[in-house]
């Protein structure tokens, strides 16, 4: 068994670390707040049993970041097959939104983001979202930075007009 | 209608990945150009759409929640893992030389089992089966058709039970299952001195074969089945003549001819 593995510590930080953002990845790229905390739980819980697997040469955090936005991207793509999205189910809240959404932007963007396909929704959302530059979201995402950059040009003008065909002038 | 590369250049200055002569072309174009600075400024306004959503807020227990989620994984995986040590330490409890004894017994079961499953799996001999027939030829030979089959009983203070002889395409099978108190000697001698081809002796403990141009001797020392093929290219079929003898003395004699009793 790894070292680091014992260190419960270790791994308490790294959850306190990265669990808010793990947790805003998954919830901004399937739009459910229930599987946004199984998505950042399952990637503990994987990220722990695999500590012994990880090389301390490599961000962990990237690591982090593969696993969880694989995680979200399964889940999506499960649920876009079997829930057929609309107006009333596309933002998926327990209570009313704001209670999880800061504002009204943050919903009208939610919005727009899931009229996106999962490809240029994942890329946007890393990027403004989390500040990642094309070479981390291409290694994430294991695509050449080349598809990242087109993904993201792409998809911001794709958000733009579902947002004006909202209404919404963003 | 804007061109493709103006908008790259858009969405790489709004991601601060222009260089500066970059930048320059892109404002130059901007200020001529009313539709792409509309498109510009929404773009602009998507990205800063961003930054004002925020982050949406976790449940308040979510670091509690995995770290009890990992604790009983762990917990259940160490469970495991004692039932699995549990069953070793049955191993380690034992003296050395009781585990080498464990070792020895659980590789003999094993090697006997082996040889069970080896024995089960080989074809049953039977009187005639010609699969038990040593040499190639022989072998061969237990694909071929059947022509005829004569036997003869044997019925003396001496010696009992049955010689076959069949007859088969290229090849002639005499099989013998005797039953004699004391140990016998059986010629065979094909007529037309046919070369013997194989033997077979599926329960025959002891025997001492000779052979020669005019057939195949041997003894057995009790009951026994003997299988002795003979080559027999041109299909001649030829009479077979059989003698038993015991303790030198001649005790049973017949000449098995084919169609004829």
């Amino acid at each position: 068994m790894n070292e680091v593995k014992l260190d419960n510590k270790a791994f308490d930080s790294i959850v306190e670390e990265y669990g808010k953002a793990i947790f805003n990845a998954a919830f901004r790229i399937v739009n459910d707040y229930e599987d946004a905390m199984d998505i950042t739980q399952n990637t503990f819980i994987k990220v722990y049993e695999r500590l012994d697997r990880y090389d301390p040469s490599h961000d962990i955090f990237s690591w982090l970041y593969k696993i969880a936005v694989n995680e979200a991207i399964t889940v999506a793509r499960r649920k876009s097959r079997t829930v057929e999205l609309g107006d009333e189910t596309c933002v998926q809240f327990r209570n009313p939104e704001t209670e999880y959404m800061q504002n009204e932007t943050s919903a009208h963007l939610q919005r727009a983001l899931m009229e996106l396909s999962l490809d240029y929704r994942t890329v946007l959302i890393l990027r403004h979202f989390h500040g990642l530059s094309y070479e981390a979201i291409g290694g994430i995402l294991g695509i050449p930075e080349k598809t990242v950059k087109s993904r993201l040009f792409t998809g911001r003008t794709l958000l733009r007009n579902s947002l004006l065909a909202m209404g919404y002038t963003p | 209608m804007i061109e493709k590369r103006y908008i790259e250049l858009m969405n790489k200055e709004l991601d601060g990945a222009n260089t500066p002569d970059e930048s320059a072309a892109l404002r130059s174009f901007l200020a001529s150009s009313e539709e792409a600075r509309r498109m510009y400024d929404e773009l602009r306004g998507v990205a800063g759409m961003f930054a004002a959503a925020g982050e949406v807020t976790p449940p308040r227990d979510m670091k509690r929640t995995i770290m009890a989620a990992i604790a009983g994984r762990e917990a259940f995986r160490g469970a495991r893992r004692a039932e699995r040590r549990r069953f070793l330490d049955v191993l380690t409890v034992l003296t050395p030389r009781k585990r080498v004894a464990c070792s020895f017994a659980a590789g003999a079961a094993f090697g006997l089992a082996a040889l069970i499953i080896l024995l089960r799996a080989m074809p049953q001999t039977g009187e005639l089966d010609r699969k038990d027939l040593y040499g190639t030829l022989a072998g061969r030979r237990g694909a071929e058709d059947v022509i005829a089959s004569e036997s003869v009983s044997i019925e003396t203070a001496d010696v009992s039970g049955r010689v076959t002889a069949r007859y088969l395409d290229t090849s002639l099978a005499v099989a013998l299952d005797l039953d004699a108190p004391q140990e016998i000697e059986v010629v065979l001698s094909p007529a037309g001195r046919l070369p013997v081809e194989g033997f077979g002796a599926p329960s025959c403990g002891a025997w001492d074969i000779r052979t020669d141009t005019a057939g195949v001797a041997f003894k057995a020392a009790s009951g026994c089945n003997f299988t002795v093929t003979f080559r027999d290219e041109a299909g001649a079929h030829p009479p077979v003549n059989i003698t038993v003898s015991s303790g030198g003395v001649r005790i049973f004699e017949h000449t098995i001819v084919q169609g004829r009793k």
